[in-house]
């Protein structure tokens, strides 16, 4: 390397009229091991510029950014998505043919229960009340009756006649 | 959130160098740029509506730059009295000093520049822009951009000179 050359570009650079591509050859030239004693001061100026533009974050920092993004309140919710669902109409209607089922229950369960209160006490045996209501026309009752009476008859004497004997 | 992404996020390297140049360590460097990024989040909405992202963001994160940057110095009065310390010891000469030292003390002329002058140099000597470029990002004339840093750097060539004369 000509270090005149980079003299006069040192020189030119002072003077603001180097090129961006005569300060990378400047940043090139300190950024080795070895520069000559009498340019060693100017080292810093540029080797310093070229080591700081190959600083680069690291890969997992959009990741920490996020985090801190989200840990500061500051993501925005996900809007929910509602998708459709069909209903048929048995679905729709099962509530109301619960509750119906729950009516028909309680109704069922409260006659059962009111049943035996309210049921009227059972009236004494009697012959009317055996008989009573078996004909609802007098006509038909009295003929009834009337059909009967010979059969009582017969049955009255036969019971005299063992009645006798057996005496 | 796909703007961001596309316009904001491949930034974040430019922006680190520039942080990195501004406040010195890696892990507040990358503290800063994520700041930097956050606020972009929080005005996402408008960002494409701005002229430039890019001008935004070099902006904002040169401004928190130098928010941090003046709480920092204002919070240590170690740094204060180092600085005082250096500057009241006598001088060295330019070949007693090490690699280190130069750096040192190129840093310290570069913390001294106005914060835009500062900015032109790293986007002209680390990002490798034109002066239309930077010219075009920071909403200035082409030929304002070039006196800017021709003066910064009349000023270290004057500076380099003193030192080889006196020491530093």
């Amino acid at each position: 390397m000509d270090y005149k050359y980079i003299e006069q570009l040192i020189e030119r650079y002072w003077e603001g009229e180097t090129t961006l591509s005569e300060e990378r050859i400047l940043r090139d030239f300190f950024s080795q091991d070895e520069v000559p004693a009498a340019l060693l001061r100017y080292k810093p100026l540029f080797a310093g510029d070229a080591r700081l533009a190959e600083a680069r974050l690291d890969a997992a920092f959009d990741d920490r950014l996020m985090a801190r993004i989200a840990a500061e309140g500051l993501m925005p919710e996900q809007p929910v998505v509602v998708k459709a669902r069909r209903v048929t109409w048995r679905e729709r209607l099962q509530p109301l043919f619960r509750a119906a089922a729950a009516v028909a229950i309680i109704v069922c369960l409260a006659l059962a229960a009111e049943y035996p209160l309210s049921q009227p006490e059972e009236e004494p045996y009697s012959c009317a009340s055996r008989t009573a209501g078996t004909y609802s026309d007098p006509q038909v009752a009295y003929s009834q009756v009337s059909d009967a009476k010979p059969m009582l008859s017969d049955t009255l004497q036969s019971s005299a006649k063992h009645q006798g004997q057996a005496e | 959130m796909d703007h961001f992404k596309q316009t904001v996020l491949p930034l974040k390297d430019k922006l680190y160098r520039l942080a990195l140049h501004l406040v010195g360590s890696a892990a507040d460097a990358e503290d800063l740029v994520q700041d930097v990024m956050v606020k972009a989040w929080t005005r996402r909405e408008q960002l494409p509506g701005l002229d430039s992202v890019e001008a935004y963001l070099v902006t904002t994160c040169q401004n928190l730059a130098f928010d941090r940057l003046r709480q920092m110095q204002l919070g240590s009065q170690e740094a204060l009295d180092s600085a005082q310390t250096a500057a009241a010891r006598e001088a060295t000469p330019l070949e007693s000093l090490s690699e280190a030292d130069l750096q040192d003390w190129v840093n310290r002329l570069m913390d001294e520049l106005p914060e835009q002058q500062r900015l032109m140099m790293h986007l002209r000597g680390v990002e490798g822009q034109s002066y239309r470029d930077i010219a075009q990002l920071l909403g200035l004339s082409e030929e304002n951009v070039k006196i800017q840093i021709f003066r910064v750097r009349q000023r270290l060539k004057e500076r380099f000179a003193q030192v080889e004369r006196y020491g530093l």
